[in-house]
């Protein structure tokens, strides 16, 4: 096949010469016959495994040795649900070589999540490291202490024991121990690369995103295409830049991977969602529920973006928190569903979760946690205190609509009306815009700023848009009272007289009316209101009080060289 | 109007007190993470809250607390505290104090207005009335934390190693994972079957490839199996009458033939007016290739000698 040889060879290396040609033969004949070792050591485990079923598949018993091959390049490849079958055929084989085989089903068994099968299959297993190192990790899953501190006890000065004790500590978050343990196995050998990239996995979870990246860069040097390693640079790049940026790490990887790459496909797809700002959240993340423990909180975080709080709370109230992130969402749902719900029992247990994460010694200082202590004391009342908060870290806030709408009501029910209706019109979301609570506080701010006209202006649209306007000139016609803003009063509570024609309402617009010609008296008001007060009074239909009070500003007026 | 007073549901608020007496513990500058900021580490449960306590430093090492302090982290001065203008709560709690609102509507202030007793009557109607003041509810907009991208597990190795006992430096030196450059199964197991001596191979399943939505798998298999086409040994033909040996052909004109040759100045080419069939059979005469009854089968012999031929030229020119 002259044809394709030339076509395959590189150029400047074309039309071959005898020795280049038989040299490339040879080469070509070698990898005619492909070698496990040269896959496994590549860690092509498709092609290990392809090839090991190939020759499993045309022999005529099945073999204990290929089997045990089999199942290493199935469970290294990440399909622990294989590698279990070919253990599982291997356990009941006469002729199988391996002692460890049970260990080796436990520990699929613990990849698949059937924790409770991998521990009864541990524990009658040959006591061995592997199995030792198992039950310690099953200890942990099952959040038993006791079992936990025996296992730990076995625990031997070796390095997989070692690290062993490293991943506990990180999955218990304590990073900086695991750290020391990575760095003391990296400083004794040098070609422990590996430990380069678990250090960044501890940085990233400690928030030294530089750092982390920092310590992906010498590992990508020597490996540029760990996908894990990869994915965890687009991690870092997404909290210190944006998804966009993570994204772009995690197209590389897809460029590199040839199709039959299947590995953290499931990881990457996940990310995808969370780098894409949500996009295709209900195709992906449902699915993975249960086998990446994100999924949940980000369908959960996605539900509550949509303002689907029962979908949402549905998916975080069985959840029994144990990171952070878990117990912020558990507060987050409890929150917008005891709100929404007029539930008092989520409330006090929001209240109580977030009480719990802003006094962490870990959160206190952390954004979430000063939103979780804002959150926890905006829902007790404390407004005071709630404002100690949200001002230390409104400047990562400027332009978020939730946190200008809690610090704006804050302000306004402590009030700090001129920073509450600063606030208040930063917020964009129509919907939070269109509330009673934004409305009423924004209207009140106005007022107590000397600005009763804007008020109106609000009541007004809100009237026009069918909103909760009756409520709204309640509020406006008393305030304005209150405050003396007599004019704005005045034309509010003619409404509500002409809505309600109660002695009350008439009291409240005769003093309104009387308030707006006092201060035309003292020169506060303009004088050319006074025709419209009048026509006020007017509207109010058989009580002989309207025409005096009438009579008595008209004499005024002409007293005064009015035109009347 | 509704009228959601919190301050019913008010809770004791010792915990509370506690974090103001934390305040000064928010010092350390370069906050990393902006306004992203899910972070989780050292996380405590409240005393007797859950089952599992994760506060079992003092059982797996030293506890380290927070993150302002020891560790890589602090050796590297870097602190997890909220950048010092944003994060002093003592800062942000003498600028929290109530304050008192605007004035509000004073009647003495008019008391010195000059007019007549009959409107002096009438401004006693403004304070007849007493306005209501409204309690106006404060709704929770809780903060929704950010997407939170996963890193995956951390290696506890927990692994199958090698069956023979060699060491794979898996988790080591390099993390275990699969290198992103697998073979296509389809492919490797097509080139299996051509390299194998069995003749009782059964038959393959081959996968279907939607060209839509994978097109990076069309290509790759394309590639695959071209590669994989170029490895195959040549096809050979067992031709019906005996023929030529190719190195036969491959031997030299002689020299007449060759100056006659050039005397006409070419081989005659594809213009001349024959068909196809009668051209193919002139050629394959000049070429001493034997036409018997197929010139199919000629023809096959005349394009491995110019493919022998080539090569050999190439040879020749290379050297």
């Amino acid at each position: 096949m002259l044809l394709s040889r030339t076509q395959s060879a590189m150029p400047g290396h074309d039309g071959g010469s005898g020795a280049e040609g038989k040299r490339r033969k040879k080469r070509s004949r070698r990898k005619k016959k492909p070698k496990l070792e040269d896959y496994i050591r590549k860690r092509d485990y498709t092609g290990a495994i392809t090839l090991l079923e190939f020759h499993r598949k045309h022999a005529d018993e099945e073999d204990p040795e290929l089997l045990l091959w089999l199942g290493y390049a199935y469970f290294h490849n990440g399909d622990a649900a294989a590698a279990l079958e070919v253990y599982t055929l291997l356990a009941g084989m006469a002729n199988n070589p391996s002692t460890e085989v049970a260990t080796y089903r436990a520990t699929c068994l613990f990849y698949l999540g059937e924790y409770k099968e991998a521990q009864s299959v541990a524990e009658s297993a040959r006591p061995s490291g592997l199995q030792n190192r198992l039950l310690f990790h099953l200890a942990h899953k099952f959040g038993n202490e006791e079992e936990l501190m025996g296992y730990h006890r076995k625990l031997r000065d070796v390095i997989e024991d070692q690290m062993s004790l490293a991943s506990i500590h990180y999955m218990r978050q304590h990073y900086n121990e695991a750290i020391e343990i990575y760095q003391t196995l990296l400083k004794d050998n040098r070609t422990y690369q590996a430990m380069q990239f678990y250090i960044a996995c501890c940085y990233y979870k400690l928030d030294y995103y530089d750092s982390s990246l920092d310590l992906l860069s010498l590992y990508l040097a020597t490996y540029p295409d760990s996908a894990v390693a990869l994915n965890l640079k687009a991690c870092n790049h997404f909290r210190l830049y944006d998804g966009r940026a993570a994204e772009a790490e995690l197209k590389r990887l897809e460029d590199l991977a040839t199709p039959s790459f299947k590995f953290a496909q499931d990881l990457i797809r996940h990310n995808m969602v969370v780098f894409r700002g949500g996009d295709n959240a209900l195709q992906v993340l449902p699915r993975l529920v249960g086998a990446l423990p994100e999924a949940r909180l980000n369908l959960a975080i996605y539900y509550l973006r949509q303002d689907d709080v029962g979908n949402a709370y549905e998916l975080m109230k069985d959840v029994d928190a144990l990171s952070p992130q878990e117990y912020i969402l558990k507060a987050v749902v409890n929150a917008a569903y005891g709100q929404v719900y007029g539930e008092p029992e989520n409330l006090e247990y929001a209240q109580k979760l977030y009480q719990i994460v802003g006094l962490s010694a870990t959160e206190c200082d952390t954004i979430p946690g000063r939103q979780c202590m804002a959150s926890y004391l905006y829902l007790v009342g404390e407004y005071d205190q709630v404002l100690v908060y949200l001002d230390s870290i409104k400047t990562y806030f400027y332009l978020d609509d939730d946190f200008n709408y809690n610090y704006g009501i804050a302000k306004a029910a402590c009030g700090h009306f001129g920073d509450a209706e600063e606030t208040l019109l930063m917020v964009q979301n129509e919907r939070y815009r269109a509330e009673f609570c934004y409305l009423g506080w924004l209207a009140r701010s106005y007022i107590m700023n000397g600005k009763p006209l804007l008020a109106w202006e609000l009541y007004l649209r809100t009237e026009s848009t069918g909103g909760d306007a009756f409520n709204l000139l309640n509020l406006i016609a008393n305030d304005c009272y209150s405050m003396g803003h007599f004019y704005v009063a005045a034309q509010a509570f003619d409404i509500l007289e002409r809505t309600d024609p109660t002695p009350e309402a008439w009291d409240a617009k005769r003093g309104a009316c009387i308030g707006v010609f006092q201060q035309i008296i003292a020169g506060v008001q303009s004088t050319d209101v006074l025709h419209d007060v009048i026509s006020l009074l007017r509207h109010t239909p058989n009580n002989p009080q309207v025409e005096l009070i009438i009579r008595t500003m008209t004499k005024w007026g002409l007293q005064n060289g009015l035109h009347m | 109007m509704s009228d959601h007073h919190m301050r019913s549901q008010v809770v004791e608020n010792q915990h509370y007190d506690e974090a103001l007496s934390l305040e000064s513990s928010s010092e350390g500058a370069g906050y990393g993470g902006g306004d992203t900021g899910n972070v989780g580490a050292g996380y405590e449960r409240e005393e007797g809250h859950g089952a599992t306590g994760i506060v079992t430093g003092s059982v797996l090492g030293p506890h380290m607390g927070g993150r302002t302090e020891g560790g890589a982290g602090g050796a590297l001065g870097m602190t997890r505290g909220l950048a010092g203008t944003a994060g002093n709560l003592d800062e942000a709690a003498s600028g929290a104090h109530r304050v008192d609102g605007p004035a509000k509507y004073d009647a003495s202030q008019y008391d010195d207005l000059q007019v007549s007793a009959e409107i002096r009557d009438l401004f006693g109607y403004i304070e007849r009335y007493m306005p209501t003041s409204f309690d106006i509810e404060t709704s929770l907009k809780p903060f929704i934390p950010e997407y939170i991208p996963s890193i995956g597990d951390i290696d506890g190795f927990l692994k199958v190693p090698r069956p023979d006992g060699k060491d794979d430096g898996l988790a080591l030196a390099v993390v275990d994972e699969p290198c992103t450059k697998q073979s296509d199964p389809t492919v490797l197991t097509l080139q299996l079957r051509a390299n194998s001596r069995k003749s009782n191979l059964t038959p393959m399943a081959v996968k279907a490839v939607d060209p839509v939505a994978e097109p990076k798998a069309i290509a790759s298999w394309i590639e695959n199996i071209s590669e994989m086409h170029s490895r195959k040994p040549l096809p050979s033909v067992s031709y019906s009458r005996p023929m030529p040996d190719i190195e036969a052909l491959m031997q030299e004109w002689p020299v007449e033939f060759e100056e006659a040759l050039s005397k006409a100045g070419a081989l005659p080419t594809a213009e001349l007016d024959v068909d196809l069939a009668t051209y193919a059979r002139i050629v394959c005469a000049i070429l001493d290739i034997p036409v018997h009854d197929s010139v199919v089968e000629s023809l096959h012999v005349l394009f491995t000698l110019y493919r022998e031929a080539k090569s050999h030229q190439g040879v020749n020119a290379f050297d």
